[in-house]
């Protein structure tokens, strides 16, 4: 019979031992009585930790420096996302280039697509743009399901708000009657600013043709801007 | 658990598709000693195991095993000649934009030249990336920015090789270290210095220096350029030649791509 060699047996201790470690190894800690999100981008944070208020942890994988199109997938979103109770994201294949294999790859069942963990906030919001009859590429970078930035639209994020309030609520029933309070109080809060939206749109109304960016409909749309495609 | 046929979990680039490397070929060591462009590239079954690590490290054990035919490199002459790898892989965010990235792999099959024998391959790999803080002006094709970022992997290949018709084993070594900056939001300069064993006779050592520079036209095409000095060596010690060569790159997108490996 073959020896093994010393390496070999090495290995295999060291693969032995961190088979053990990671069966024996505590959980990291966390604060057991919040809901632990995990959302997309800071948007979706912003509105669920308004919401979920001290419920709620919120953690958002992209930062509002960095194009949602765009964001390498760190091993390090895995350890948080394989922690997560709740992930919420913008959906419309927003993220398709690389929230997809985090999900896969944190194994953690909660979140993964179709799971009760697992919030597409789109599902919630007036969407625009939604391509009719057939989607090409020789239409250059088109999102088939429609426009991702929905919640640059202020009437969005109340719907967005409110849909977390209600899978937080189904989460957490005995927090009911707290997460409606607190949206009460965050669609209040959102209503008082909106004069202020008024007086910018007076200011910014003046050119009839507003040569924007595409994500920008939602803006657009809620200031009464006619927008300008720039290709 | 992943189930089929896939690029093995071996070193850092090895599951990494060319157009996602940072340069436009792959370092010397890879080509010499791993089967070149394929790598390990074989139908099998791997298993990833997250284990738990203080401090914010992300530690992940991997285990795969494969049917035994890989190119060059293995060959299952019989049922039972199974290829395996292991694959022990380290991670941290030093910071929001800095990140450090260490692994170990082992990979062991049966010699493609020899049915009855086996043959192993050890790996380290080590690479830093710092980031600057983008702007919002900064939409380019990788999300990160990434500044200066340096990958270092040593390999070792011990061989069995028949010499007076007595088996010997023969160590053969190879390394790359490269380094990449970030000048601004379009372009990318770097260089890569490569040295390794051949495969077949370790005592001839190849050498190699890249310079690599990039352009990102915008988020959907890459245009780069390499120049490769190659001190390669012939037929015996002391026999060299050198090559100068400049390889071109234009890459463009169609459409939603999957994460690549991080």
């Amino acid at each position: 019979m073959q020896r093994c060699s010393l390496t070999t047996r090495l290995a295999a201790i060291f693969a032995a031992l961190a088979f053990t470690i990671s069966l024996l190894g505590p959980p990291p800690a966390r604060a057991a009585s919040k809901i632990q999100i995990m959302t997309a981008t800071t948007d979706l944070a912003s509105l669920a930790q308004e919401v979920g208020g001290d419920k709620v942890e919120v953690e958002s994988i992209a930062r509002g420096y960095q194009d949602p199109h765009f964001v390498d997938a760190k091993p390090s979103f895995l350890l948080k996302l394989k922690h997560a109770d709740l992930l919420i994201v913008v959906g419309l294949e927003l993220e398709i280039g690389w929230l997809p294999p985090l999900i896969n790859q944190s194994t953690n069942p909660k979140i993964q697509v179709g799971a009760p963990g697992y919030l597409d906030a789109s599902r919630f919001a007036r969407i625009l743009e939604i391509p009719t009859g057939q989607v090409t590429r020789s239409e250059g970078d088109v999102h088939p399901l429609g426009n991702p930035h929905y919640w640059l639209d202020p009437e969005n994020g109340l719907r967005i708000a409110k849909g977390i309030a209600d899978k937080l609520s189904e989460m957490r029933p005995g927090d009911a009657a707290v997460l409606r309070a607190t949206l009460y109080r965050f669609r209040a809060a959102s209503e008082a600013g909106r004069p202020k939206v008024a007086r910018g749109d007076e200011a910014i109304r003046g050119p009839e043709n507003c040569h924007l960016p595409p994500f920008l409909a939602e803006f657009c749309r809620t200031l009464s801007l006619e927008r300008s495609r720039l290709r | 658990m992943k189930v089929g046929k896939m690029r093995a979990d071996f070193g850092k680039v090895n599951t990494i598709h060319n157009h996602a490397l940072p340069w436009i070929d792959r370092p010397l060591v890879t080509n010499n000693l791993v089967g070149g462009e394929d790598g390990i590239d074989d139908a099998g079954i791997s298993l990833s195991h997250f284990i738990p690590a203080p401090k914010g490290w992300f530690m992940e054990g991997t285990a795969q095993v494969y049917r035994g035919d890989s190119d060059d490199l293995f060959r299952a002459y019989r049922r039972q000649d199974l290829g395996t790898v292991g694959h022990l892989r380290a991670y941290r965010d030093l910071s929001e934009s800095t990140n450090l990235d260490l692994g170990a792999s082992y990979a062991r099959g049966n010699s493609a030249g020899f049915s009855d024998r086996r043959e192993t391959f050890r790996v380290l790999h080590q690479s830093l990336r710092r980031g600057r803080h983008p702007s919002l002006e900064a939409p380019t094709a990788r999300g990160l920015q990434e500044f200066p970022a340096a990958h270092r992997a040593f390999l070792e290949r011990p061989r069995p090789v028949i010499s007076l018709n007595i088996f010997q084993t023969q160590h053969a070594f190879g390394m790359y270290t490269s380094a990449e900056y970030r000048i601004n939001r379009r372009w990318t300069v770097g260089g890569r210095f490569d040295r390794t064993g051949h495969a077949t006779a370790a005592n001839l050592t190849d050498t190699g220096l890249s310079g690599i520079l990039t352009y990102w036209p915008s988020e959907f095409s890459q245009i780069r350029g390499q120049y490769r000095f190659g001190h390669l060596a012939v037929a015996s010690p002391g026999d060299f030649s050198n090559a100068n060569e400049f390889l071109f790159q234009f890459l463009f997108v169609m459409g939603a791509h999957g994460a690549h490996p991080f």
